[in-house]
């Protein structure tokens, strides 16, 4: 027994050791993790070994590392001090003292040291080393017909172990169909594989399958789950991302092509800025930035915990770019070194200085005084499409202005006189007569959602048109009120005055802010004032502030808003921070003065080129007028205003004052500006993808333990060092572009002589035919990620997948036509009691279908699975339901042809997973999975009996089945022979039957979609 | 010698245990095996189960008061504070508007022969002052929610990662199988912000994950529980009968595979779980008496006292860990404006049934071993947000304070100091790990040993820190 266990545990290679706790390191851990990379067992630099005591006391050419008699001289300890060693990168002070202190006790050592951490001559680093398997014939023993039956039987042969006789033709068509492409094959697709008697009947099967698109969408599956896939942004609001879809196609359409590996690779890591990028190249990039973005805290008001989210951020990108691609965690050594790879933390910085500009393409919305960064897309265009793009634009959008500012004077040489005339001069004015144009200041409106000037104001939208501005609707979808936006200011104003005609159509039930002016450097640390008007108990007019510190109840009268009136409400806020608000000329309440004590209790100061205007388009409360001025007016001031009032104008008024000649030029301006609208409004809108996009970044530090603020020296990218035949140096200048440096990434990272490149790629398409790869853990080839079970047939099949041109059709065809694949998966128990986990595969392991194949079969044989390839993701769900502040995902229960598609298109939200999906292992699609689970659960059994889905499915099964059959017994055949592939036995045939004459044939349906026979492949 | 930390047991080794035992059945089997590993071959987990040691608690209940409690208005008494009302201080805050120093508008009292401090917010909580143990230096790594929640139930501030919850199932497995171990109640007006992620088996096996009921009135409290109406009893019964001879008869000829008797296993959990569920989740069954205690009647409390008195009926019925949210991404006690008519609101709610839950568990002899954690995401800023009556207060993950009670705790105990204004921990400082290695520690569990190997790291409750804080155990 015991030395059978010693054989499992040499293959189970499953590091079980606790993470090692930080801070609190004895000296042999130190030892382990600094020294013995290059003074170890494997490379003893200088002769020296510091694995254990003896060795360390023998010492090397310079001689003992350790003096037992007089610990305190000992070499190792000199040199360590002297900080020569380790060279290039000395020991923290922590570390020293601990050194000094273990040395002085005795320097012991825990046996012998490195069994719990990679070093350099760990299997994985090596070059490739393709070999033929050694065969000998053995006696009775067919000869292998490909290379990898050679290494399986070897692996088999060397435990005593025999592979499985082959599987029956119509398990091995069922297993293949799933393997390429998810979905059973047809019963007639069996019966006419049943009837190919060619030797070439099994190759054809598999080349049918490899052209078919349905392959793409199965591998495109795995590969979405390495790069966790998520079409929504996580964190606290979810939003959806709706232009990420274009990257899934670009993965069903690589796999599809059979597209090079290498290029795949590149094109996902550096696709936007390699020499000649395409729209697909573009899309690819979407792999770098799918994580979650916390919007929110990025706009923290405290610096360091923004700082310390895109760290996060970018860790994750590292993480999701180096498990992929390379299987390694270099993400681990972000604080520190690597635990149990040869990965120093500075090379870490090296990799992430080659993604530091990368962001996905989120955008803030400050205009629109919108919280923070929206999710959004790219616009695909090559750079001299988006300049020429953007000259029209602004061509056309230069000859309206030109129009609309004389349109603009002539409408204002029709009003009689100024209301400037004998009163205060404002700043800006806004009469709302015909359009949201400002005299005096260019402060001109921009209209968000349904807002709109009719009838000489300004308020929301009353026809029903849908919701204009397009550009926010996409980037916060399902938001609220709309807005005038006026430009930026373009003078700074600290004191000034407010001042609103507002026509009163109702009175609001909610609070509204009608005009405010607002800082925009970012929403945490905006600064807003405005005419509010608090609904509520006591409706009052206000003074709107951030956080109250500036908003208080002045004691006015409460608000009695009459429909049909007009209010006047002005609000003054002088230089010493006092603020007064006036109703209809008059002292509203007393004016009062906010704590100065506080910064935000104090007079705001909103700076030119950082600050607008915005008013609230109400359906309620109309704006007849408004003005802002550059200081404070006095009472008297403001009841002058209030007393001359407001000329209300409005096109039609305004144009019957004019002469003829004006009169045409008005028409012909009018007629001039629609054409040129018409003319915008046609220019082509391009495509938008989620992708990486690139924003100005700082130079990159190393970390000290991964703290924001303590930075230490600067580094430029470069790969890792622990490769063998593959430096890390990159040789990159400063000055280089960030396209450049992160191009170099992609190249050294996928590349020929990068053997890590292609033994894990390799390594996961074998997992996806027989359950588990040569190294277990898919996404770790370092030191917890253990040794593969067949390091020979890894390396021949990696470097025949690059000479094939880094083809995985080939890789599956080799794989799909060995002797390994065809084997039964009949169980052998005393093979069973020498290797219990089938690593040497002395059988085909029997599996259940994933989350996605279960649900996709349940829709191919009740034939109602809709084959459409490709386009936007399906969505059952409703986004909208808003509790509190923040909008929901409700699950819909919907059927239709859309949902009926293959569950590769169900949109990928993080907070609307499928229960039904989730109890088969969907994982969250926010996180990174190289392998899935198969769990089985009663919650598992409950969705499979219960939900509604099955329901449909079973009864869609049914109609099918009485379509094509006819009299219980046939129907019971055709049944089984689409759920199973195989027809009932006798005592099968019997026991349906009775079923589907008590019940009728969806209890039989139903009965199939439950039956382990129909949710495993064998 | 560097102990070894994992209790795990090699996979290759179990299985191989249970196919050699194939010949003698389950039954044989479930005698020979402790039942954690006869359940991780079930779901090929790969670390072996049951406690490290004899565990001080059994289960665990759990009221997460959403948007962040303050400290500062209901444990944590700070006469300074209230001395230096008004006046400035300087400190940086989420929203970057801090205002000045602001007391608490209610009344603080010692309470019960511990003398604990709880305010004028709280009285009823207050009655169980000496069933208590309050922790006041509690830190957090984040000031914005979502992180926040998922730092309080997984340890870590991304998504991804397991519940408390779910590390307690795959540790310790379900002591009633006709039930979730590890049971959510969501406060039926919004779930707190990440929804479903805040209770994610992450990458342990879907067993220990989360089971969410519905907590609102009407339908089933777990989804795809009921039949659907089309189907007949009597057809629900052929037609299951019927799957169990096909899965039966499959299993049979597939005999390396253990998953395959586990479903069918599973199947007849299901239906023992759609009888018995209903009836657990019928509250109708409790006196009159106890529902008056929680409150379930009452408008104002009904929301919190139903799902704090499910909460009972589950504990007893062996669920493991129950977890309870008052407030969501919704209605909060994310105080932000108007602290007073927030906190008296989201008090009024939460006062009740949470101190009826406690007397009734003490009251059936399940508070020895059943420990109760009353936590939060983060307390709240001393300075106010905002001036005037209306003013809130902002988030605050430096310091705040958590309560717990029962199993293996010292009660009456109040533990950790924070500075003059409730800013910082001064002394004691108790870290969300701190506090997770001690949960652990109470029901049994090593929060080092108790790992599992995913992307490169044997991942724990507690990443790489955490100790158990010996002092708040009895």
């Amino acid at each position: 027994m015991a030395l059978l266990l010693a054989f499992l545990g040499a293959f189970s290679g499953v590091a079980l050791a606790g993470a090692v706790p930080e801070g609190n390191e004895d000296g042999p851990a130190i030892l382990e993790r600094r020294c013995l990379q290059c003074h170890g067992p494997a490379t003893q630099m200088g002769g020296l070994d510091l694995s254990s005591r003896e060795s360390a006391i023998q010492g090397g050419t310079r001689g003992a590392a350790i003096s037992p008699s007089e610990p305190s001289k000992s070499l190792l300890l000199a040199r360590v001090l002297a900080g020569e060693m380790p060279p290039g990168a000395p020991l923290p002070t922590d570390d020293r003292q601990a050194l000094r202190k273990w040395i002085a006790a005795g320097a012991e050592w825990p046996d012998r040291l490195h069994d719990r951490r990679a070093g350099l001559d760990w299997w994985a680093f090596q070059p490739l080393s393709p070999t033929s398997p050694d065969r000998t014939d053995s006696a009775g023993q067919d000869r292998p017909s490909s290379p990898i039956d050679g290494w399986i039987l070897n692996g088999l042969e060397s435990a005593g172990l025999k592979p499985a006789p082959e599987v029956g033709r119509r398990d091995w068509i069922r297993r293949v169909s799933y393997t390429l492409t998810g979905l059973p094959p047809t019963p007639e697709e069996i019966d006419s594989f049943l009837a190919d008697e060619s030797p070439q009947a099994h190759e054809r099967v598999v080349e049918r399958l490899l052209a078919s698109p349905h392959y793409g969408e199965r591998w495109a599956r795995h590969w979405l789950d390495l790069v966790r896939f998520a079409e929504s942004e996580g964190f606290e609001r979810d939003l959806p991302r709706d232009h990420v879809w274009p990257y899934r196609d670009y993965v069903v359409q690589s796999f599809n092509e059979d597209k090079s590996y290498l290029h795949f690779a590149r094109e996902q890591i550096a696709g936007d800025v390699m020499e000649n990028p395409t729209r697909d190249s573009v899309v690819a990039t979407s792999m770098l930035t799918l994580g979650p973005v916390d919007a929110v805290g990025l706009t923290s008001a405290i610096p360091e915990e923004r700082a310390l989210i895109r760290e996060d951020m970018l860790e994750e990108m590292l993480g999701t770019v180096t498990q992929s691609f390379l299987g390694l965690t270099v993400n681990c050594a972000r604080c520190h070194d690597h635990k149990f790879d040869p990965i120093p933390q500075e090379e870490y910085y090296r990799m992430k200085a080659a993604f530091e500009a990368v962001w996905p393409p989120t955008r803030p919305v400050p205009s629109a005084g919108l919280d923070a960064l929206f999710p959004h897309g790219r616009p695909i265009l090559t750079p001299s499409e988006e300049r020429s793009r953007d000259r029209l634009i602004e061509d056309f959008e230069d000859r309206i202005e030109r129009a609309s500012a004389a349109l603009g004077r002539l409408y204002r040489n029709a009003r009689l006189k100024s209301p400037a005339d004998g009163h205060a001069q404002p700043f800006a004015r806004w009469t709302f007569d015909t359009d949201g144009r400002a005299d005096f200041a260019p402060l001109h409106l921009r209209f968000v959602r349904d807002a709109e000037v009719s009838g000489g104001t300004l308020g929301a939208s009353t026809s029903a048109r849908s919701a204009g501005a397009g550009e926010l609707e996409e980037e916060d979808p399902g938001a609220g009120e709309g807005f005038g936006v006026s430009r930026l200011l373009d003078q700074e104003i600290d004191s000034k005055t407010l001042e609103a005609w507002i026509d009163v159509v109702s009175a609001p039930e909610k609070s509204l802010t009608l005009m405010e002016i607002r800082g925009l450097s970012g929403f945490r640390g905006a600064s807003v004032d405005g005419i509010r008007y608090e609904a509520g108990d006591k409706p009052r007019w206000e003074n709107v502030s951030v956080g109250r510190f500036r908003s208080q109840d002045t004691g006015g009268p409460p608000e009695d808003l009459q429909p049909g009136t007009r209010v006047h409400v002005a609000i003054t806020y002088a230089k010493d921070g006092t603020i007064a608000v006036y109703r209809d000329g008059k002292a509203y309440g007393a004016s009062y003065r906010p704590d100065p004590g506080i910064p935000a209790g104090r007079l705001q100061i909103y700076p030119s080129g950082d600050a607008l205007v915005r008013f609230t388009a109400s359906k309620h409360l109309r704006l007849a007028e408004a003005r802002l001025y550059d200081r404070a007016l006095s009472a008297s001031e403001i009841a002058a205003s209030h007393r001359s009032g407001i000329l209300d104008l409005n096109p039609a008024m305004l144009f019957d004052r004019l002469n003829p000649a004006d009169q045409r030029e008005v028409k012909r301006l009018e007629h001039e500006r629609a054409g040129l609208q018409r003319r915008l409004d046609a220019i082509p809108k391009p495509e938008l993808v989620h992708s990486a996009t690139v924003r100005a970044a700082g130079p990159t530090h190393v970390l000290i333990r991964g703290s924001v603020s303590n930075p230490g020296k600067r580094v430029l990218p470069g790969g890792l060092s622990c490769i063998g035949g593959h430096p890390g140096d990159l040789d990159l200048q400063d000055a280089a572009s960030e396209g450049v440096w992160r191009r170099a990434m992609a190249e050294w990272i996928a590349s020929a002589e990068n053997p890590l490149f292609s033994r894990v790629i390799v390594n996961r398409v074998w997992q996806a035919h027989f359950g588990r790869g040569f190294v277990g853990n898919p996404s770790d080839f370092g030191f917890n990620g253990g040794l593969p079970s067949h390091p020979g047939l890894l390396d021949q099949l990696a470097s025949d997948f690059i000479r094939e041109g880094w083809s995985l059709k080939s890789l599956h065809r080799s794989i799909l036509t060995s002797q390994v694949y065809r084997q039964s998966s009949r169980h052998d128990r005393s093979a069973a009691a020498k290797d219990a986990d089938n690593r040497l595969l002395w059988k085909f392991p029997h599996r259940r279908l994933d989350a996605e194949s279960v649900r996709d079969s349940m829709l191919a044989v009740s034939g109602e699975l809709n084959r459409m390839l490709y386009g936007n993701s399906f969505r059952p769900f409703e986004f909208g339901e808003k509790r509190g502040s923040l909008r929901h995902y409700v699950l819909t229960q919907s059927d239709t042809p859309d949902t009926r598609r293959r569950t590769l298109y169900r949109m990928n939200v993080i907070t609307a997973t499928d229960p039904l999906l989730e109890s088969l292992d969907c994982p969250l699609p926010s996180v990174k999975t190289p392998r899935r689970r198969s769990t089985t659960t009663p919650l598992q059994s409950l969705s499979l009996m219960n939900s509604a889905f099955v329901q449909l499915r079973a009864a869609g099964f049914a109609a099918r089945v009485r379509e094509e059959a006819a009299g219980v017994d046939a129907q019971v055949n055709r049944a089984f022979e689409l759920a199973f592939g195989r027809r009932p036995d006798h005592r099968e045939m019997a026991d349906s039957r009775s079923l589907v004459e008590r019940h009728g044939l969806e209890s039989l349906c139903w009965g199939l979609f439950n039956a382990s026979e129909f949710l495993y492949v064998r | 010698m560097r102990a070894n930390f994992s209790m795990s047991v090699d996979p290759s080794r179990r299985r191989m245990l249970l196919d050699a035992a194939g010949g003698f059945g389950w039954a044989a089997l479930a005698s020979i095996l402790p039942r954690g590993l006869l359940r991780a071959a079930d779901t090929d987990s790969q670390t072996g189960l049951g406690p490290h040691f004899p565990p001080r608690a059994k289960r665990i209940i759990q009221v997460f008061a959403v948007g962040g409690m303050s400290h500062l208005d209901t444990f944590d008494f700070k006469p300074e504070l209230q001395k230096r009302d008004g006046t400035p201080y300087s400190m940086p805050t989420f929203f970057g508007q801090g205002g000045n120093l602001r007391g608490c508008p209610w009344e603080f009292r010692r309470h019960g022969e511990s003398g604990t401090w709880v305010s004028g917010l709280l009285p009823n909580l207050a009655g169980q002052a000496d069933r208590l143990t309050v922790v006041r230096s509690m830190v957090s790594k984040s000031a914005n929610h979502m992180p926040a929640v998922a730092q309080m139930n997984t340890g870590f501030i991304l998504t991804g990662f397991p519940a408390m919850g779910a590390w307690l199932t795959y540790a310790l497995g379900a002591e009633n199988e006709n039930l979730p171990s590890f049971v959510v109640l969501p406060d039926p007006n919004s779930h707190p912000w990440g929804g479903s992620a805040q209770w994610t088996n992450g990458f342990l096996p879907a067993t220990a994950q989360g089971t969410a009921f519905r907590t609102h009135s009407g339908g089933a409290p777990v989804p795809d529980l009921e039949v659907p109406g089309n189907v007949s009893a009597e057809a629900r019964a052929d037609a299951s009968a019927w799957l169990r001879r096909m899965n039966r008869a499959y299993a049979e000829a597939h005999p390396g595979d253990t998953t395959l008797d586990a479903r069918i296993r599973n199947y007849e959990i299901a239906a023992r779980m759609q009888l018995s569920v209903p009836g657990i989740a019928d509250l109708g069954q409790e006196s009159e008496a106890t529902r008056s205690l929680y409150g379930v009647d009452d408008e104002e409390t009904a929301d919190l006292a139903r799902n704090c008195l499910l909460a009972r009926r589950l504990v007893e019925r062996g669920v493991r860990f129950v977890q309870i949210y008052h407030g969501g991404s919704g209605k909060s006690w994310d105080a932000h404006s108007d602290l007073i008519k927030n906190h008296e609101e989201m008090a009024r709610e939460y006062d009740r049934p949470v101190a009826a839950l406690l007397s009734d568990l003490h009251g059936r002899g399940l508070l020895d071993d059943t420990l109760v954690l009353g936590v939060t995401e983060f307390g709240r800023t001393p300075v106010s947000q905002g001036t005037g009556e209306k003013a809130g207060r902002d988030h605050h993950p430096s310091c705040f304070t958590c309560w717990m009670a029962g199993g293996g705790l010292r009660p009456g105990l109040s533990y950790g100091q924070s500075d003059e204004v409730g800013n910082l921990p001064v002394e004691q400082e108790v870290t969300i790990y701190d506090l997770h290695a001690t949960a652990l520690h109470l029901m049994g569990l090593d929060h080092e040993r108790l790992t599992f190997y995913h992307n490169g790291i044997n991942r724990r409750l507690t990443d790489v820190h955490g100790h158990v804080v010996e002092a708040l155990i009895a």
